[in-house]
């Protein structure tokens, strides 16, 4: 299934500037896979710097709905979702 | 305090005839004082904005001086400013814009020491900070005064707003849980603060006058890249230290 990753701010970096990237993940895939795809692909980087869990500053969103109100990082992921990745963002 | 002059009638003319504006909301205005939490891109954008708007004192706080890397979108400052500290060059500036407003020029650093003084005397801040420290001094103070901060920040191609109104909805430390790794010289397209910095004017005006609704609860994205505005909803977090127990 197709899945289209929207990246915000310095994770946009990642893409080499692009907004949006569509990625192939095998039918039933969880939003941690495509976590561990991005992390591997692209060097994503949305972990704590301290515990090692998932940044909770960085806003996860598919289809434009916050997972932590879905099922979290097992929310399961299905063709044509949109999924955005936001890290807080301090320039002035 | 008395009216409006002949001079103020005419210079915020345009204002003045939106039909659910007007008179009573000019003398709001008037009435208010407003901090501005630093002027570097997101300040310079908003106080020229609550200047020229007509807010009676903006109280301008800052402990730099202007740098030529500053000047891709500090539109406060000239050339010839470089060196300046930044709130002396920034109050002739307001003030060859607006001189009825009152600017108050605080050269300092914002500091857990300083911020419950700075706040005193003000209606409401706006967040022209560059880095995340400070912006949790100020919304740790604001929360704790009962006074409203308009939260910006902006990244390369990107900019972000949120009215925080203390007691109302989720507050800076709602938003961002922990505290993110500082960046010593982010990225920034100048057109970025200017969007963001007018936007903060615009909801300072409109907690100011009553007019309108306000970006509570809410955080704004702007991605200029893709010209492309978000709002997602940022829920008061029960177990905030710093709001949680405030209701
Ligand atoms: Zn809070």
């Amino acid at each position: 299934m197709r899945v289209v990753v929207k990246a915000f701010a310095t994770l946009r970096d990642v893409f080499k500037g692009r907004a949006v990237m569509e990625l192939i993940l095998p039918d039933g895939a969880m939003v941690k896979d495509l976590i561990m795809e991005l992390e591997s692909r692209f060097g994503f980087e949305i972990k704590s710097r301290t515990s090692g869990e998932l940044d909770p500053n960085v806003k996860i969103l598919v289809n434009g709905r916050e997972i932590i109100y879905l099922d979290g990082i097992k929310t399961r992921l299905k063709d044509g979702d949109i999924v955005a990745f936001i890290p807080p963002v301090g320039g002035g | 305090m008395e009216g409006l002059s002949q001079e103020e009638f005419e210079r915020y003319d345009r204002q003045l005839r939106i039909p659910y504006f007007g008179v009573d909301a000019q003398m709001k205005l008037k009435k208010s004082a407003v901090m501005v939490a630093g002027v570097g891109g997101l300040g310079s954008s908003a106080a020229i904005f609550l200047a020229a708007a007509g807010v009676g004192k903006l109280r301008i706080v800052d402990c730099g001086e202007v740098e030529l890397s500053n000047l891709n979108r500090q539109i406060l400052y000239s050339t010839e400013d470089i060196g300046r500290p930044k709130v002396f060059a920034a109050l002739e500036r307001l003030r060859a814009i607006n001189p009825n407003v009152e600017i108050e020029a605080i050269k300092e650093e914002i500091t857990e020491d300083n911020i419950e003084e700075l706040l005193n005397g003000v209606n409401l801040v706006v967040d022209g900070q560059d880095n995340f420290e400070t912006r949790f001094i100020i919304n740790k103070a604001c929360v704790r005064a009962f006074k409203p901060c308009i939260h910006g920040a902006v990244y390369a191609f990107e900019g972000r707003l949120m009215t925080i109104i203390p007691g109302k909805g989720p507050c800076l430390r709602c938003l961002i849980p922990q505290d993110p790794k500082e960046m010593a010289s982010i990225p920034i397209l100048g057109p970025l603060p200017g969007i963001v910095g007018a936007f903060e004017a615009l909801e300072a005006i409109k907690l100011l006058t009553g007019v309108g609704d306000p970006l509570l609860g809410k955080l704004l994205i702007i991605d200029g890249e893709t010209f492309s505005f978000y709002k997602i909803e940022i829920k008061k977090n029960p177990s905030c230290p710093v709001c949680g127990n405030v209701k």
